[in-house]
């Protein structure tokens, strides 16, 4: 068994007194809410912070609830079983919870939290492995180095981002609220992400995700998530793909079709979208989204599966997506 | 027969304990003044090793020993072949070799230790694919001292000298192969190829060493076979077996990767320089990344037949990447054979196994010892043949399977043949010939297969049984329990023998010191031959009750039996004398004793003789134990669209002899065809230039209980051995035999291509399948 290496343990009560930490011990500090990705990497030494932040004693942050103006509101600590379970959930956004219940197995969705998915690291074939398996290897980007090991002369990082609930989120146009010790910032979800495998989101030092805001959707609508993995528990996506859209008289009024995991960060596949509009989405039309959504995919060779497989796979599930939320909205 | 505890299903001897979490592993183990050790290992697949400048590990606070193989004697081990250091000296073979080792007062400071350890390496060109490593003249010589190490003379390798990286070759030559293909209708030639796949045990390999006041070691390990350690370690440290006491307790699974000592060697090193006893826990990626794995094997199969579906002539050539070590593999390059031997009628035969030497992660025994992988070639090719003259697969395959009483390819006369029976019953319980249909993408098939598993002779296993005053019985027993349920069949024998409740039967294992000699649990063995001993034993120690019992009632012993624990006077219903009556009462102690004699114990030792293959005529009258048979059939339905294979129902017939207990068997069943559908559809170690990619449970793809199909059946074939305790013969490797072709097969009858390769992905499907689109 690996073990992880010595830590400070940090548990503040408040959001504010988090925050403050965080900007205080810059660099050295790591945030933790279920741990099931922190603590891996850490015993794989891909982390070795001075200081672990334990954000589960601040009160009022694993809260579901529903503001007046529409909106659904989620506490980042909320725990992925949570949010599975929750009613509220299930009625409104069952893409959502489709996508959490992929995510993992009951043990891990049982600790495992909404922010911390939001928040989640990139992964690669050569980066999430043992300090001792990488000392066979230049330091990568990702590790502070010059050399990707994927794409060859690479001068980015490739990093996959793996997270099942950011698609389906960024769908159902979810926004987050971000703390920092002068306040807060509500933020949309794809401009959280960089696309930059090395740093795959945009928080600052001192920045936590409080609370996530989705709009209740309008009749008419149909959200779903498919994944694609090996095996059905513990393997993380190979791709995701979330389509959520919006039916008006038989017409398409909106549309979001995003994917994970073939990518530094979701991908929104606009070429798909603007296709798809104010279209009747014709069995064609789904046809075509499925090509766009394979050129739109960007996956390396950075797992054990070939990128061109989940490049045919981001075609299929967009079109399986699609036909499944059409008919969902088709009945709402 | 009526049997009181054969064929019963009784509850497992260790399943309270194990439950209830209370049983003792070797991980589990902690001594008085225990070090933790952690091992250095090569980062390079083939080097000479420069430089190893251990000081500053050394003067850490907390180090207590730090080794490199400087501090072990010069020696190899092996299992047969010695060509395996304790420690890499000189030049490193494998990624993973150890290079040094460390034991400090905690495993935190051992690890930091290792950091603190300065190699220089000098990179050596590497070899990876055995075709290329086995030619004449090869570029890389991975040992170049080959000829010149120490090989046992019972199953010795065979060389090449024209081949340096030759560690083993089996050729057989029976009738005339090419005359049997001019005689053929036609004749079919192909190529299969398998991959490195791992165990996968749930307890790593894992040991303690101590160093005893008198020079002596204790080894307590998680380990299948406690002599072939106690008989490395004799080898590797030059010591006498009688210096050395190996200790293993329940094992937590092995499937064949705890054969060779993993890191035993490093231990008791460790031990000897600290004077400490020392625990090294391999980490899962040490697991799967430094230890063995399954033989990747390359297999050119060609098959020769008539148009009535009578097979005229099969030539198979198979190479097996051996890896840096041969260890228990240079022997699967022999055995492997009997897994054709053991299957159909073959009258021109000609054959060739090559283990090659490659800077590879060594390849060791894996359950079913080469049968599963070389059976994936023949089963596949039984079911292209039957396709070709248009024959019904299993009716095919019953017309060429051999049968009760014939000779297979090297003259064993076949007995105890379920083979027919097997394929009957699988083919029944899925319905054979009827088609179903699928649903939207998802295309249905049917596949069918056998396999068979012989087990390994010469062999050898002796029992003690000893008799208490209170009626109790222990077995003395080598048996190593590592989940199959061994002890519970052992005690099962036992109590059907002397007609004792199982519950009174004790089972004592796991000592050199105190078990007699056993060769542990591989090949399929511990059933049939510790089964044996104990049996015999048993028989041997009611001898000895019923003499003594024959004295005190003045009768002749023939006219006596044993009943629930009692003495009876044959024909009466009344207990002549109760086991507590044979004993006599001793003063100060209420523990009584046997006057003459001193206690009650039977002994036994089971031998299962072997006549060496002749080197000219390639026949033996009797070169195995047994032949156990398998037969497996699975309906799929395949995804067209997204290459993802759904078992729908799988069903395997094993045919073991005699069920002692059913319900283990049932299980190993079971056990079996989950570690087919893995090693079939999914799992393979993934290798960059020697390095393992996905050497974590994490990407290391192995089917878990999501996968495990729906619906799945275990069917008990029980063609009696006439050698076997009670009929019994093993069983935990034949049902992994008939698995990957079975599944290849119903993949080929659900799309119509034909998969020569494993694992069979799902973009191996689709990649396929947009082939035969382009194709048509």
């Amino acid at each position: 068994m690996l073990r992880l290496p010595k830590f400070q343990y940090v548990a503040p009560c408040s959001v504010e007194e988090a925050c403050s930490l965080l900007q205080e011990y810059e660099g050295e500090i790591k945030v933790i809410a279920g741990g099931t990705d922190l603590l891996p990497s850490m015993k794989q030494r891909l982390f070795t912070p001075k200081y672990i932040l334990d954000l589960k004693r601040i009160p009022g942050l694993n809260q579901i609830g529903e503001r007046a103006d529409g909106e659904i509101t989620i506490g980042s600590l909320t725990t992925l079983t949570t949010l599975e379970n929750s009613p509220v959930i299930k009625s409104y956004f069952l893409g959502l919870a489709q996508a959490v219940d992929s995510v993992a197995a009951t043990q891990v969705k049982n600790m495992g939290t909404i922010g911390g998915n939001i928040a989640l690291d990139t992964r690669c074939l050569y980066f999430n492995q043992s300090h001792l398996w990488r000392k066979s290897f230049e330091p990568c980007l990702k590790r502070g180095g010059n050399v990707c090991h994927v794409v060859k002369g690479g001068e980015k990082c490739y990093a996959y981002f793996a997270a099942d609930t950011v698609p389906v989120l960024i769908a159902l146009g979810a926004k987050v609220t971000i703390n920092n010790s002068k306040g807060e910032r509500q933020c949309d979800l794809p401009s959280l992400y960089t696309q930059d495998g090395k740093a795959p989101n945009t928080l600052k030092p001192g920045e936590v995700i409080t609370e996530i805001a989705i709009p209740v959707p309008k009749e008419k609508s149909g959200n779903t998530y498919k994944k694609l993995r090996l095996r059905g528990a513990i393997d993380f996506s190979l791709i995701g793909v979330a389509v959520n859209l919006t039916m008006e008289d038989g017409v398409c009024k909106t549309i979001k079709v995003v994917l994970g995991a073939v990518g530094s960060g979701p991908i929104v596949v606009e070429s798909a979208e603007k296709l798809l509009q104010g279209t009747s989405v014709t069995e064609a039309l789904i046809e075509e989204a499925g090509t766009l959504a394979r050129k739109a995919a960007k996956p390396v060779a950075n797992t054990g599966t070939s990128p061109g497989y989940r490049r045919d796979m981001a075609a299929l599930l967009t079109k399986m997506c699609l036909r499944e939320a059409l008919t969902k909205a088709k009945v709402s | 027969m009526n049997f009181s505890a054969v064929g019963k299903r009784v509850f497992r001897t260790d399943a309270i304990e194990k439950v209830t979490g209370r049983a003792e592993y070797c991980v589990d183990l902690v001594l008085p003044w225990m070090l933790y050790g952690k091992i250095l290992r090569s980062p390079y697949p083939h080097a000479r090793i420069i430089e190893i400048d251990t000081k500053k590990a050394e003067s850490l606070n907390g180090v207590r020993a730090v080794i490199t193989a400087r501090d072990v004697p010069d020696t190899r081990y092996g299992l047969g072949l010695n060509d395996e250091p304790i420690m890499a000296r000189d030049k490193v073979r494998y990624i993973g070799e150890p290079v040094a080792a460390v034991a400090a007062e905690t495993l935190e400071i051992a690890e930091e230790a290792l950091e603190l350890i300065e190699v220089t390496y000098e990179e050596l060109p590497a070899v990876f694919d055995p075709e290329e490593a086995m030619e004449i003249n090869p570029s890389v010589i991975i040992h170049s001292d080959l000829p010149h190490y120490k090989a046992l003379p019972v199953l010795p390798p065979k060389l090449d000298p024209e081949r340096p990286n030759i560690c083993n070759h089996l050729p057989i030559r029976v009738g005339d192969v090419e005359q049997g293909f001019k005689e053929a209708d036609y004749v079919l030639e192909n190529k299969f190829t398998t991959s490195m796949v791992s165990h996968c045990p749930m307890e790593p390999h894992n040991c303690v060493a101590k160093v005893e006041p008198d020079g002596s070691v204790t080894v307590w390990t998680s380990h299948q076979a406690l002599p072939l350690a106690k008989s490395q370690l004799s080898d590797a440290f030059l010591l006498s077996p009688s210096k050395i006491r190996i200790r293993g307790p329940y094992v937590g699974g092995g499937f064949g990767c705890k054969t060779s000592i993993k890191g035993e060697g490093i231990g008791v090193a460790l031990a000897q320089k600290a004077n400490r006893p020392v625990k090294i826990v391999l980490t899962r990626e040490e697991v799967f990344s430094c230890t063995s794995g399954r033989f990747p094997f390359v297999i050119y199969l060609k098959d020769g037949f008539k148009k009535d579906g009578t097979i005229t002539a099969r030539e198979v050539k198979l190479i097996l990447n051996a890896g840096a070590y041969s260890e228990a593999g240079y022997l699967t390059v022999r055995n492997v054979f009997f897994g054709i031997a053991g299957q159909y009628k073959t009258p021109h035969f000609k054959f060739d196994s090559y283990g090659v030497y490659t800077n590879h992660l060594p390849s060791g025994a894996f359950r079913g010892f080469g049968s599963p992988e070389v059976l994936f070639a023949i089963e596949s090719h039984m079911d292209m043949i039957a396709e070709k003259l248009s024959l019904d697969p299993v009716e095919f395959r019953m017309k060429n399977a051999l049968k009760e009483g014939e000779t297979n390819i090297l003259g064993e006369m076949m007995q105890s043949v379920g083979a027919i029976e097997c394929l009957k019953k699988v083919s029944d319980a899925i319905e054979w010939g009827k088609k179903t249909e699928g649903e939207g993408a998802w295309k249905t098939g049917k596949g069918i297969a056998l396999g068979n598993k012989y087990s390994l002779a010469p062999t050898a296993s002796q029992a003690a049984v000893k008799v208490h005053h209170d009626g109790t019985i222990e077995i003395r027993t080598m048996a190593t329990e590592l989940g199959q349920g061994s002890h519970t069949v052992l005690a099962q024998i036992a109590a059907e023998v002397l007609d004792v409740p199982v519950e009174n039967i004790k089972v004592l294992f796991g000592d050199t010191e105190i078990s007699p000699f056993g060769h542990g649990a591989f090949s399929s063995r511990q059933t049939f031959n510790d089964g044996n001993a104990v049996r015999l034993a048993c028989l041997n120690v009611k001898k000895q009750i019923l003499e003594k019992a024959a004295k005190i009632l003045n009768v002749n012993p023939d006219d006596l039996e044993t009943k629930g624990g009692n003495i009876l006077v044959t024909g009466s219903p009344q207990v002549a004398l109760t086991i507590k009556d044979l004993f006599t009462p001793a003063a100060l102690s209420g523990i009584p004793f046997v006057d003459e004699g001193g206690e009650f114990i039977g002994k036994a030792t089971w031998y299962t003789t072997a006549i060496p293959i002749d080197p000219k005529t390639y026949q033996s009258k009797k070169a195995t134990a047994f032949y156990a048979y398998n037969a497996q059939a699975v309906e799929v339905a395949v995804n067209i669209e997204t290459g993802q294979v759904k078992i729908l129902k799988h069903v395997s017939a094993a045919d073991v002899g005699r069920a002692i207990n059913p319900t283990t068997v049932e299980g190993q069943i079971e056990g079996g065809m989950h570690m087919g559908l893995g090693s079939t559809l999914m799992e393979k170690v993934i290798f960059k230039e020697g390095k393992v990619f996905n050497p974590l449970f994490t990407n290391y793809e192995f089917p878990t209980v999501i996968e495990k199909p729906d619906v799945t059946e275990s069917i008990i074939v029980e063609a009696n051995h006439p050698e076997g305790p009670f009929g019994a013969k093993g069983v935990g490797e034949a049902t992994l035999t008939a698995g990957a072709p079975s599944i290849a097969n119903a993949i080929y009858d659900a799309i119509g291509v034909r998969f020569k390769e494993l694992p069979i992905t799902p973009e191996k499907i689709l990649e396929a399948l947009q082939k035969k689109r382009e194709w048509h």
